[in-house]
């Protein structure tokens, strides 16, 4: 079995990955480290990751995916700089909304970049508690423009409009 | 053939009609009379002499010419006929609108030169009905290449060339390149390449007004000129001018590229209705169609956005430690803003509040339920992120129906309410005593605070061009952003376009209680509110950080500007402010539970 060899680059914007390959099978003795035995150690290293390099992590192995794609990973890299920490009813509300990914995807990450997707990398030095709150904003609005096209109930909530 | 001018003044009349024909004559008549002038046309000198006139036998044809044009040009004052002369040099007619109505200046103050000296007489008295124009949108037609000859008679081609008479700045309007005869007195503006219209050559109106002279060759800038030339025209009911203006218009700004060329159409089809008085149902600023173009107009450029936005963080500040709020919003639409602040107040520390909503909406024409169904988004939403919710719909023609009493406001001490007006009080300005109404009403909610965002504009002057120019200025800056924002030709930028465009359209072509888009500037509603008993609340620094991040979001985002303006925050494109959010509280001047 080929273990998988990562290359992990430390730079000032953070923690990449690396073109991870298969390293050629061994000739030494089996005294190897697979670090798919080592989950935590696995999650500790993926939660250090920028985004494009989580995404890229996500198509090395059904279980590197399964981790790369949970939200507690994604949700430290959503409020990795933010100096206070959010709320406590965040996570809930982020959950129901559908989840830390897909916030970072559609509010953190444009914020991030600014302008549309312009900029180069994914520099973290305006992340700020109010980028934090506009992000989730966003992510609400997001929501309800998503959900909104579901169709009413069958019954009129209790109050009826009154004509004026 | 040429019209009989048998009832004029000019005694050479009868002579200018046998021009034609005496021109053969004239060669004879010279073998007869024995003239001073060796030149064989010489002889035409005295025939006419013998009447008192002076004319050169060279000059034959422009006087004859220079006597059609005066006198379609005394006689023709309300263009009703369709003159056609075909047998003007160059062959092109002559539009029957010139509306020359200014000739009755003619009878009281013209000086008349000589007139024995038939061909200067001439020149004079065309100058005269051509003073010095007031727009360079004559030369705003410079850069079309003309269409072809109006071989067509039946097509309304621009007026001749004038530029045989002292005119110091049209260049004239030949469809044709001009004609050599007519070359004598050519000015130097007429050295740009023939037009297709100097319809504006006769926008001589009365009083005359110093003359611009644009040698540029900016179609944007005559294409700005022209639509105010004809906003003009339209202000003195002077339609016939003001249709072929607009007319003008429109090919003028198919050259345009882009921004400029949207708003040009936009705003010459809105004049266009306005002549035609064609103002069409849907275009009731309280449709559905309307909601569903606001909502592209929220999601290709960050107005709105930054009105929810900004209003949401006054709101918040309001509500931070109350346990029961309770929000009345003037213009419930689809709901877009709400999402935002129930999800702050669900994080708020200490918890959410219980929140109530109470939705003002325009009747649906299909008796949709649209207020209803806006509630049942926005109660699942909340059962999502675990704020307990409360909704109520009105539905009302104009806010000024409203009565506090109806909305089952409970007391100060039950819960805090908060009032929420986005682009909808300017449209109370359109019947008399209706703001006042409105105001008095929202002091008798007794809100903790009320936010208000308007338009930044001063649309609702009483005279009809004023307002013209500042739409024309204020929408262009709108479309550039739009454009600027780089979603190119996204249905959300074409549908924004439209949005806005209906808006133009009830500016420009609507008077009375149907012009409801009556935007007034930040300084004009600062005073309302201060006479009506508000205080003003300054939007923090939170809002202010808050915007600036949200504009990042926009491709444009180098073009947009938030400014703060003693407290309000203003959204602009560049240098010019669009929209304003201000945030007001009940003064303690009328106060008293």
């Amino acid at each position: 079995m080929a273990s998988w060899v990562i290359q992990v680059k430390y730079s000032k914007d953070g923690v990449q990955m690396v073109h991870p390959r298969p390293s050629p099978p061994s000739k030494r003795p089996t005294a190897t480290f697979s670090l798919n035995d080592h989950v935590d150690i696995l999650t500790e290293i993926l939660t250090r990751l920028d985004g494009r390099s989580l995404g890229v992590a996500a198509c090395v192995c059904r279980a590197w995916r399964a981790l790369s794609r949970s939200d507690a990973v994604w949700e430290r890299l959503c409020f990795r700089h933010v100096s206070p920490p959010p709320p406590s009813g965040t996570r809930h509300v982020v959950l129901a909304l559908g989840g830390y990914r897909k916030l970072y995807m559609m509010c953190v990450r444009p914020l991030l970049l600014g302008g549309g997707g312009r900029g180069r990398g994914e520099g973290l030095a305006m992340w700020s508690r109010e980028g934090l709150q506009l992000s989730l904003s966003l992510f609400c609005v997001d929501y309800y423009e998503r959900v909104g096209t579901a169709s009413s109930p069958a019954f009129l909530c209790n109050c009826k409009p009154v004509n004026v | 053939m040429k019209r009989d001018h048998g009832d004029t003044s000019k005694g050479s009349s009868s002579s200018s009609t046998s021009s034609s024909t005496t021109s053969a004559a004239g060669s004879a008549c010279s073998n007869l009379w024995d003239t001073k002038d060796p030149s064989p046309s010489a002889g035409m000198d005295e025939l006419l002499a013998v009447l008192g006139y002076k004319v050169r036998s060279s000059d034959m044809a422009d006087v004859a010419l220079k006597l059609e044009l005066l006198e379609m040009a005394m006689y023709n004052n309300s263009g009703a006929t369709d003159i056609s002369f075909a047998t003007l040099p160059h062959g092109t007619s002559l539009d029957d609108d010139a509306g020359l109505s200014y000739l009755s200046h003619l009878s009281s103050d013209a000086v008349h030169y000589n007139p024995s000296d038939l061909s200067s007489w001439l020149q004079s008295m065309l100058s005269e009905l051509n003073p010095t124009p007031d727009f360079s949108a004559a030369s705003s037609s410079q850069q079309q290449p003309p269409p072809p000859p109006p071989a067509q008679p039946p097509l309304r081609q621009p007026f001749p060339d004038y530029s045989a008479c002292d005119l110091s700045v049209i260049p004239g309007a030949a469809a044709t390149p001009p004609n050599k005869r007519l070359k004598a007195s050519m000015n130097t503006a007429a050295a740009s390449p023939p037009t297709a219209s100097s319809s504006s050559a006769l926008t001589a109106v009365s009083p005359p007004r110093p003359v611009v002279l644009v040698d540029s060759q900016e179609t944007g800038v005559r294409l700005v000129h022209t639509l105010m030339a004809c906003a003009e025209a339209v202000q003195q009911e002077n339609l016939k001018l003001a249709d072929a203006l607009v007319k003008h218009v429109s090919l003028l700004a198919a050259s345009q590229p882009g921004a400029m060329r949207k708003v040009a159409t936009y705003f010459a089809e809105a004049l266009a209705r306005r002549i035609y008085r064609i103002y069409p149902r849907e275009f009731s600023l309280n449709s559905s169609s309307y909601n569903i173009l606001q909502m592209h107009f929220y999601e290709s450029c960050p107005y709105l956005k930054f009105a929810h936005f900004t209003a949401n963080q006054a709101i918040l500040e309001a509500f931070a430690t109350v346990p029961r709020v309770h929000v009345i919003d003037f213009g419930l639409k689809e709901g877009m803003q709400w999402p935002a602040l129930m999800q702050a107040l669900a994080l708020r520390p200490g918890g959410p509040p219980a929140f109530r909503l109470t939705g003002i909406g325009p009747p649906q024409p299909d008796n949709t339920d649209t207020l209803q169904q806006v509630g049942w988004k926005l109660a699942q939403l909340a059962d999502t992120i675990g704020v307990e919710f409360d909704f109520r719909g009105f539905v009302a023609n104009s806010l000024a129906d409203l009565e506090p009493s109806m909305l089952n406001i409970s007391s100060s001490e039950v819960e805090t309410v908060a009032v929420n007006s986005v682009f909808e009080l300017h449209k109370l300005l359109a019947m008399p005593g209706a703001i006042e109404k409105v105001l008095g009403s929202i002091r008798a909610m007794r809100p903790k605070i009320f936010t208000m965002v308007e338009q930044e504009a001063n649309h609702n002057s009483p005279v009809f061009l004023d307002r013209f120019n500042e739409a024309l200025h204020y929408y262009s800056s709108l479309f550039d952003s739009l454009a600027g924002c780089g979603a190119g030709a996204s249905e959300d930028t074409v549908m924004s376009e439209v949005y806005l465009g209906r808006q133009i359209c009830n500016i420009v072509a609507c008077e009375g209680t149907e012009r409801v888009e009556r935007h007034e500037s930040l300084i004009h509603w600062r005073s309302r509110m201060e006479s009506a008993g508000f205080n003003p609340v300054h939007l923090g620094s939170n809002a202010f950080k808050q915007a600036s991040m949200l504009l990042a979001l926009f491709a444009g985002e180098d073009g947009y500007r938030v400014e703060e303006n003693n407290g309000s925050l203003m959204l602009g494109w560049h240098t010019r402010p669009l929209i304003a959010t201000s945030a007001w509280q009940l003064g303690s001047s009328n106060g008293g539970p």
